[in-house]
């Protein structure tokens, strides 16, 4: 699972209105490095939850201390900073959290990632 | 890329007559190409391309950047260090300097095609060698409308000396250099450099020359008034050389017939002969034209047997005529194995893809292994998969996007 994919998802169980950004518990984290896309970045920034993005490198440094420290707002002219547009990049297409869980912030529900792959699949009585 | 020396045609030429039909894009068909014949060794290697009409296409009109970049025409050189790579031209001059361990390929393509079709090109069929295509209006007043009358069409395009002479043997020389090539395995009969002589015709009349395996596969939309079967067989012996024989499992080549109606002119056809470029045979499916798996392209789609899927090409063209823009966030609620969503990446897409059989005791591990597949034999960004419930997608609210932007 990528950073860039979990700044979409958030909890959909019954009743939660604060599901959004989902925690990050990794128990493996594998980096897959790839050429960096500055156009394909600098377009998706716009439907970006930066803060989410903040929050979720901060909880992989602690299992992946390799990963870069990004600021904590998004300057405006982020396109003049080649070092902050690599960092990004890395950050959102090539650190994969390959197996752990993903936790709502408001009922701490845990949504397994195994193999890449995030289980949001609800219970019956979640839905 | 390596074009047979014994045409008479220009090498631009050759290139339109053989790139007729590219799967996922000119981009990937021509740096798969340039990897097999260049020792590349850095790590990763960033291939930019470019389509241009003859319509467009002058040294003096065509400029084409990207991003900061002026594409660089001619000689390239490239030298990467641990945290740069350096773009430099025939007179040393430095021409780039991009961040990261990788170097770049940049290739202008020229086609025959109108400018306006050029963006459709990215996104059809399999690869094919184009033997020929033809225009077919015998009647001024009206359209073929039997099967007779379409068989004696085509049969006039076939028995030229164009046909046998120039337009076969050349499709067939770039046919066997992309089998002996690329394909993994390859008959005896391919190896064969008596079968590929000048004139195939002429040889056929030796009977102890057995000749090569073929079948004929018929791309055509449904006609009430005949079958494609009866086209084949209505016109199969003008196709090939009669020292040929058909097999329909065991063939060495594959003759794929493109046949439709004008939809400019209410009087013609449009009909084509090409080969088909990849291994079918071999890959355990049936041919360019039927069969449950799809038949372009090469593994990683080919590990996944015995599972019904949309094509990639397919999947490619849906994403074409959406529409959207680089960066646009694809939906897809349904996504099975990933096809869509994995398909974004070419165009610059954002594939969010999901499905209720992801999860590990269903399609999750061969989800995640044909994406691994993609990752790691095709070099590009494969999609995150989602295990989810299409009636209740976990995804905030402001991401997808819906048709055009």
């Amino acid at each position: 699972m990528r950073l860039l994919t979990h700044n979409y998802l958030q909890s959909n169980v019954k009743g939660t209105e604060e599901g959004y950004p989902l925690g990050i518990v990794p128990e493996t984290v594998e980096i897959e490095k790839s050429p960096v896309d500055r156009e394909l970045l600098l377009s998706i920034l716009p439907k970006l939850n930066y803060d989410a993005v903040h929050q979720a490198v901060a909880q992989l440094r602690l299992h992946c201390s390799t990963l870069p420290k990004l600021p904590s707002t998004l300057p405006e002219n982020i396109s003049n900073d080649e070092n902050l547009v690599n960092d990004l990049y890395f950050v959102l297409f090539d650190v994969h959290v390959k197996n752990g869980c993903l936790v709502c912030p408001a009922t701490q529900r845990k949504f397994p990632i195994k193999d890449g792959i995030p289980n949001m699949i609800l219970h019956e009585d979640e839905i | 890329m390596d074009l047979p020396s014994s045409t008479a045609d220009s090498t631009t030429e050759c290139a339109c007559q053989y790139m007729t039909l590219v799967p996922r894009g000119l981009h990937f068909a021509i740096t798969e190409w340039v990897q097999q014949r260049i020792p590349l060794h850095q790590s990763i290697w960033v291939s930019e391309s470019e389509a241009y009409s003859h319509d467009d296409l002058t040294q003096e009109s065509t400029s084409w950047r990207k991003h900061s970049v002026a594409v660089p025409i001619g000689t390239v050189h490239s030298q990467t260090k641990s945290d740069i790579s350096i773009g430099y031209n025939s007179h040393r001059a430095v021409i780039w300097t991009k961040p990261g361990q990788h170097s770049y390929m940049w290739w202008q393509f020229a086609t025959a095609e109108p400018a306006s079709d050029v963006p459709n090109l990215r996104a059809l069929g399999p690869v094919t060698a184009l033997v020929g295509s033809w225009k077919l209006s015998p009647f001024p007043q009206r359209r073929i409308a039997t099967l007779s009358e379409m068989a004696e069409a085509i049969h006039f395009c076939l028995r030229s000396d164009s046909y046998r002479k120039q337009q076969f043997p050349s499709a067939l020389r770039i046919w066997r250099q992309v089998a002996l090539s690329n394909w993994k395995s390859v008959s005896e009969r391919v190896r064969d450099d008596s079968l590929f002589v000048d004139d195939l015709w002429l040889a056929s009349t030796n009977t102890d020359n057995p000749g090569l395996k073929f079948r004929i596969s018929c791309v055509r939309p449904d006609d009430p008034n005949y079958t494609r079967r009866d086209l084949i067989m209505a016109v199969a012996n003008d196709l090939v050389p009669s020292s040929w024989t058909v097999d329909l499992k065991h063939y060495d080549v594959e003759i794929v017939l493109f046949l439709k109606e004008d939809d400019t002119d209410p009087c013609s056809h449009h009909f084509a002969v090409a080969l088909a470029l990849h291994p079918y045979q071999y890959l355990g499916c049936h041919s360019f034209s039927s069969g449950i798996v799809p038949p372009d392209v090469a593994p990683p789609y080919m590990t996944l047997t015995g599972i019904v899927r949309l094509r990639p090409s397919t999947a490619q063209l849906l994403l074409h005529l959406v529409g959207l823009k680089s960066g646009a966030v694809v939906l897809d609620p349904c996504v099975g194995i990933g096809t869509i969503a994995h398909e974004c990446a070419y165009l610059k897409y954002v594939g969010l893809g999901g499905d209720i059989v992801l999860t590990p005791s269903l399609l999750g591990p061969q989800a995640t292994t044909y994406s691994a597949s993609i990752q790691n034999e095709q070099q590009r960004i494969a999609a995150t998969l989602i295990a989810w419930d299409a009636a209740n997608l976990p995804i905030r609210t402001a991401v997808a996007t819906f048709g055009a932007e």
